[in-house]
């Protein structure tokens, strides 16, 4: 292993693996030494190659369809680069890095003004604020507009029921997304 | 009629830049002078096997360069393609079942939470990770299938029941008796041939705990639980656990399957 191959970032080695023709103990052994410190995530993945991919071939159902029109609708306004929408898009991406605990979904909800603001704990948006960087108040105007911007599966046609466009509350979203009542509590409380 | 160049990929990875693998990039070449309407044909075909399909790789391209067709075209193969990587994910109403189906049931949302999170965010920023779904596409669900179990593993941790002293990796007596627990248990069942034939198909089930999975796919991958040779790979090395955890983990796991194995 060279000095520069010691320092290759966890994608670049999980990458590396995943494209190893073979995956067998010998392959795994290997990474396993020279890459010591992602070695749970080595295992896991390999496990995960070891795995058949099941692909379903029955027609896709009615959530299925209002979750791909909701993306779809996002993909043109993003492409047609609409507003503080989209920068609410880009900076809660880059929270990714740093969101711990919080599900993905809940940030979702977040920029597609899903969420009441009033039942964000001040906590919650200070923390926000400090991890993309901007003032809360400018935080809370952007979450308010997303509100306007953010249409939730509007153009969904079906005889099944479209996902609600009901807000809920900020725990709801934490709960409904499956986090556990004690890391739910941590959350609220701006620790995450 | 010349084809127009298709966009190479930028990513670097350990082994330099990445490029399109050749079918890909042949197949591309073809797929961009077709008119709208016929690529939007052969895209919606869903299986591999069928004449004309075309390979999730491409269609990745094709939704992140739009390469000259309509906006309504972009959007159409958008549609496609995540109506294939929902084709790839558990799905809710198949899981509303006992406990484990919010586990799996978040992991199919995180998966797809964050695939279209590159794709909206691609436009404005480039996303190399992307460029690997345009080099091999199921390998890169592979990788997203490890980051989202990770995510809702750890999210969901403190649900699941604790069974073994992390410090002396033993169960406690009276869990013992009460799970038929003895000294003589034969860690080697694993080897048995109906075992590995059980145990590979029940490893995304609800009864075994993420390290119970690494360890059981260590085991038949062929690694030993320890060694006195310090320099020979182990389980308990690989996961970083002493190796009566590991033990007390294979047997917990093994246990698990008995009423399968006998038919109960």
């Amino acid at each position: 292993m060279t000095h520069l191959e010691s320092n290759l970032s966890r994608e670049d080695v999980l990458d590396a693996f995943a494209l190893e023709a073979d995956h067998g103990q010998a392959t795994l052994e290997r990474y396993l030494r020279d890459y010591p410190q992602y070695s749970e995530d080595l295992v896991g993945l390999s496990l995960e190659i070891s795995q058949p991919l099941d692909f379903c071939t029955a027609p896709l159902d009615g959530e299925s369809h209002a979750k791909i029109n909701a993306v779809v609708r996002k993909f043109s306004e993003a492409t047609r680069s609409t507003g503080s929408n989209s920068n609410l898009l880009i900076e809660f991406k880059r929270l990714r890095s740093a969101r711990g605990s919080i599900p993905i979904q809940v940030f979702s909800l977040l920029r597609d003004g899903q969420v009441k603001i009033a039942t964000i704990p001040r906590a919650v948006l200070a923390r926000i604020a400090e991890l993309i960087d901007a003032r809360v108040e400018a935080l809370c105007e952007q979450l308010a507009q997303a509100r306007t911007l953010g249409e939730p599966a509007r153009s969904f046609k079906s005889e099944e029921r479209p996902m609600s466009p009901e807000q809920i509350s900020f725990e709801e979203a934490l709960s409904d997304a499956g986090v556990s009542p004690e890391i739910r509590s941590e959350i609220m409380s701006g620790k995450f | 009629m010349i084809s127009p160049a298709i966009r190479p990929l930028k990513k670097i990875g350990k082994n330099g830049l990445y490029k399109h693998r050749p079918e890909t990039l042949n197949l591309l070449e073809e797929l961009v002078l077709l008119p709208d309407g016929v690529l939007l044909e052969r895209c919606n075909i869903p299986l591999r096997d069928v004449a004309d399909y075309v390979p999730s790789e491409c269609l990745v391209y094709l939704v992140r360069t739009k390469h000259g067709t309509k906006e309504a075209t972009a959007e159409k193969l958008l549609e496609i393609l995540l109506g294939r990587l929902l084709s790839y994910l558990p799905k809710r109403s198949e899981l509303d079942r006992g406990p484990v189906s919010l586990v799996r049931s978040n992991f199919s949302d995180e998966v797809f939470s964050n695939f279209t999170e590159m794709i909206l965010g691609d436009p404005e920023k480039f996303d190399d990770k992307l460029d690997f779904f345009e080099f091999m596409f199921d390998l890169g669900l592979k990788r997203l299938f490890l980051d989202a179990k990770k995510m809702v593993w750890r999210r969901e941790k403190k649900n699941v029941p604790y069974l073994v002293e992390e410090k002396t990796g033993e169960l406690s007596e009276d869990l013992q008796k009460k799970l038929g627990f003895s000294d003589t248990f034969d860690l080697n069942e694993i080897e048995r041939a109906e075992l590995r034939a059980l145990i590979r198909p029940s490893m995304e089930s609800s009864q075994f705990s993420e390290l119970q999975r690494h360890i059981i796919h260590l085991r038949l991958l062929g690694f030993p639980i320890s060694s006195k040779d310090p320099v020979k790979q182990t389980i308990a090395k690989a996961l970083n656990k002493s190796d009566r955890t590991i033990r007390t983990h294979l047997k917990l796991a093994l246990l698990s399957l008995k009423p399968i194995l006998n038919g109960d």
